[in-house]
């Protein structure tokens, strides 16, 4: 719109988008640069450029690095394969169930989004390793199967298949009656009607998802390292950590792998948005629900294996998270006598660093809530309402943070930061772990308020103008009151997701720090099971209150 | 004095020129429509008038300011024109209520608490809105949203209002009793207004002149009376609905196309040399008469009656003269 700039001295959209890219480039850009630089000249932290591509062909010939990049892509087309599967039937059943129970497994399935995959990880070793709660109780020690890439496949599948279930039942349900019925009246078949209406309209979405769910396996780090390592597994993401950690420490061979790993992220992202935008059709306005199923027998079998799901992906985790934090001996098991609130109260009251742990990461959480929120509104004011010249740009650094694993993220900045020629460096202090926060949560505002900013009419904003509001006045008057709830919303999913975050913790921590999350992975890996399996429950249970509570709040502002 | 002078304005979006070397004058408290079909330029030209988009080419000026000339680069910000605005979609803040909706630009050029008060009121008088001010625009249905915006384009008092659509989005009756309140509010208040339309009726409701557009330039200038009884084209019939555009020698008159209105055919009880001859197609009772489709030889034509007609039955009518208008092609 020409309005915003049009005018002598008008130079608003200008100055907003050079902030905006400015912002998105130290935030996002540099350790992106730093990864492909460091990556093609291994020498660049002397400012030389000397050697280019030396380490790029032994890296890629190592073997131990092929081996970890063909797990991670296996490990990733199993997981996802799986998480389909079980998405695509759940999804059916659910089209055809009663809206009152369906609900409630929806919210059910909702749950293991909260339960980030590391502790679902520690958790499924409580229950089924040598000596866990299965083997004590009923003697079935399942650790062989748990310690394989079975299940690693496993566990992560019940982490993330709810991403594929929940935009799979939504367009089943579409899909289900209606069409299927407007096809019927015109002479189609069952047949017809799967292959002509059914699978056109719902392989997109399947795709798509898939392919999130993709990206989010290659960028899994904590199942992985915690199942993996105890039979030998190692995936890209792995192996970047041990390159960064183990003396000596590789940074090119880090770089090439970070590289390589960003670069099957970003392919996986750009071909989802291609099937996104090429295939995805707007359904219109559903006037009719669908019709659920009166066979007892389906709804029975159906209840039946939502149940099975649901214990599988909530019950059993948060059973082992709950009952190991609140024993006193792990190795006596479960019995009445053996169970305490020691762990809680000790986290509390005479842990500092427990207590330490919980400071740190909620102040970085809190600031990266706002921090992200101030930024996506620049960014969505600035790409949605001002189009400036060159918002290509900007575009792109706003997509970018969607395509870029945590652990690339990490190794880019330490790439970036740690270097002798910045006068002053975020490195070893809590803010280089901040700057990770913010980039890693950039996404969920940026996506929030874009979507709020293009559904208020353009006629508020020329309204205000034409009423006598300079760029300052149709700011804070009528677009920060209106966009406020959205701002609240991704700053709570901002702040509940940021508190748990585990890799670029783990990476970037400076030393004798602990946030949340490096303490429960510590403590676990001490064998103070309890301790960390307490800390954990406390987490989950308030970024599930904040998730809810931002979840509520933009979907009652967008209707 | 003339309130708005619009000279040689231009305007292309991505070498798509949408208006070419436009001129107008509007006179102080006249009331005019931009009437034309999607496409035409007539919301971009009031755009331009506003300042919400930049023209090309050309000059805007009014009696106290310059609003924009290219030639010596002025450019009055949107914020300076002191012009009042109607949207198609009301453009009412949502969060604010009534009250604040209309009192925003008097609170920003600090109107001391007491008289905003007081000047709220009277606009809502105006509109038949008291006692709605605490409301919030979710709470009032279309016409009355309608009627806020354009109490709030009243509230500054200002010299030109600036209407885009402001009834399209209502519903037929409504259209109507708001039209006419539009017409009259401002031409009370002696506002000059310039307003989009592309629905004619709303246009010949609204307006002392209309200006037809057509691919960016202006097609025909005149007052709502002479538009209709006579188009300056083929296009301008058709679009505006005249009439029937039936060949001369159909007719018994000279070569070339004649606009023959549904008011022109007279019905005969006798037929002679200069009657035409029609074959009742269909009759339908519209409004308070009824119109009716029959065939002069192969041409479809319509027109009014005051009394109705058989499917199949053949009648003679003939033309009254001084309705008739000659189209150059």
């Amino acid at each position: 719109m020409s309005m915003y700039k049009v005018g002598k001295g008008v130079r608003a959209p200008l100055l907003l988008n050079t902030v905006s890219v400015t912002l998105l480039f130290m935030i996002i850009g540099l350790p992106v640069l730093a990864i492909i630089l460091f990556a093609i000249f291994p020498k660049v932290n002397e400012l030389s450029f000397a050697a280019p591509f030396s380490q790029f062909i032994p890296q890629l010939q190592d073997e131990r690095l092929i081996v970890a990049t063909l797990n991670s892509i296996r490990l990733a087309l199993a997981v996802t394969f799986s998480s389909m599967l079980v998405a695509v039937v759940l999804a059916y059943m659910r089209s055809k169930m009663a809206e009152s129970i369906g609900r409630m497994w929806d919210v059910l399935l909702l749950i293991p989004f909260l339960i980030p995959p590391y502790i679902g990880s520690m958790g499924w070793m409580q229950l089924l390793q040598s000596n866990g709660v299965l083997d004590q109780w009923l003697n079935i020690n399942l650790s062989n199967v748990l310690f394989s890439f079975s299940g690693v496949v496993f566990v992560i599948t019940l982490h993330l298949f709810p991403v594929i279930y929940f935009s799979a039942a939504s367009s089943f349900k579409v899909i289900g009656q209606r069409y299927g019925d407007v096809a019927k009246i015109y002479g189609a078949n069952s047949r017809q009607i799967f292959s002509r209406i059914l699978l056109p309209l719902i392989v997109p979405t399947l795709l798509s998802t898939g392919l999130i769910v993709f990206v989010l396996t290659v960028e899994e780090f904590g199942t992985p390292n915690i199942l993996g390592s105890r039979f030998g597994f190692q995936v890209m993401v792995t192996a970047i950590e041990e390159k960064m950690s183990d003396w000596p420490i590789d940074l090119s061979g880090a770089s090439v792998l970070s590289l390589l790993l960003v670069v099957i992220a970003i392919s996986a992202y750009l071909l989802q948005m291609f099937i996104t935008r090429r295939f995805a059709c707007k359904l219109d306005n559903q006037t009719m629900t669908s019709v659920p199923s009166k066979n007892v027998w389906f709804s029975m079998v159906s209840n039946v294996i939502f149940f099975i799901v649901v214990c599988l992906a909530v019950v059993m985790p948060i059973f082992a998270i709950v009952s190991s934090s609140l024993m006193r001996t792990v190795s006596l098991g479960l019995q009445w006598d053996n169970l305490t609130f020691n762990a809680y109260t000790h986290l509390f009251f005479s842990n500092s660093d427990a207590l330490s742990a919980i400071y740190t990461s909620l102040g970085l959480a809190a600031m990266a809530a706002v921090i992200t929120a101030i930024i996506g509104m620049l960014v969505a004011f600035t790409l949605i309402r001002l189009k400036p010249r060159g918002k290509a740009v900007l575009d792109i650094l706003a997509l970018l943070p969607n395509a870029i694993p945590a652990m690339a993220l990490s190794v880019g900045l330490i790439l970036t930061w740690n270097q002798t020629f910045w006068p002053v460096t975020p490195y070893n202090s809590l803010f280089i772990l901040l700057l990770a926060y913010v980039c890693l949560m950039l996404p969920y505002p940026i996506r929030m308020l874009s979507n709020a900013m293009k559904q208020l009419p353009q006629s508020l904003d020329e309204a205000a103008a034409i009423y006598g509001a300079n760029l300052f006045v149709l700011m804070y008057k009528i677009l920060f009151p209106l966009m406020i709830p959205i701002m609240v919303a991704s700053s709570c999913i901002v702040f509940a997701i940021s508190t748990r975050e585990l890799v670029a913790s783990l990476m970037l921590v400076p030393a004798g720090t602990e946030t949340v999350a490096t303490y429960v992975f510590n403590q676990f890996d001490q064998g103070s099971i309890s301790s960390g399996m307490a800390m954990s429950f406390i987490v989950i249970v308030i970024s599930g209150a904040l998730i809810a509570l931002g979840q509520y709040m933009s979907k009652r502002y967008l209707s | 004095m003339n309130a708005i002078e619009i000279n040689n304005i231009s305007k292309s979006f991505d070498d798509k020129t949408v208006l070419h070397d436009i001129n107008l004058t509007v006179a102080k408290g006249e009331f005019i429509s931009l009437l034309g079909p999607s496409g035409c330029g007539k919301t971009t030209l009031l755009r331009i008038i506003a300042g919400l988009e930049l023209p090309d080419t050309g000059k805007i000026q009014t009696p106290a300011n310059t609003f924009v000339d290219r030639a010596t680069d002025e450019y009055l910000p949107v914020a300076k024109r002191k012009l009042s605005y109607v949207f198609q979609d009301y453009g009412l803040w949502p969060h604010m209520s009534v009250f604040d909706n209309i009192a925003f630009a008097l609170t920003l050029q600090k109107m001391p608490k007491a008289d905003i008060k007081k000047r709220v009121n009277e606009v809502l008088t105006l509109v038949k809105l008291v006692g709605h001010d605490d409301k919030l625009p979710e709470q009032l249905s279309g016409g009355q949203k309608q009627r806020v915006s354009i109490a709030r384009a009243m509230a500054g008092s200002p010299d030109i209002m600036l209407l885009d659509e402001p009834l399209s989005n209502l519903d037929a009756n409504l259209r109507e009793e708001l039209g006419k309140e539009i017409r009259e509010l401002t031409h009370k208040q002696g506002i000059t207004c310039v307003n989009v339309t592309h629905d004619r009726k709303e246009a010949q409701l609204l307006s002392d002149r209309i200006a037809l557009m057509k691919d960016g330039v202006i097609h025909q200038l005149t007052d709502p009376v002479r538009l209709f009884k006579q188009p300056a084209s083929k296009w301008a019939c058709e679009f505006l609905d005249a009439g029937n555009l039936i060949e001369g020698h159909m007719i018994h008159r000279e070569l070339g196309e004649w606009l023959v209105p549904r008011t022109a055919f007279k019905i005969e009880n006798d037929n002679t040399d200069t009657r035409l001859s029609l074959h009742v197609d269909s009759c339908l009772f519209l409004d308070d008469r009824f119109e009716i489709a029959a065939w002069l030889a192969n041409e479809k034509v319509f027109f009014y009656s005051e009394a109705p007609f058989d499917v199949g039955q053949n009648i003679f009518a003939s033309l009254l003269e001084e309705n008739l208008v000659s189209i150059k092609a």
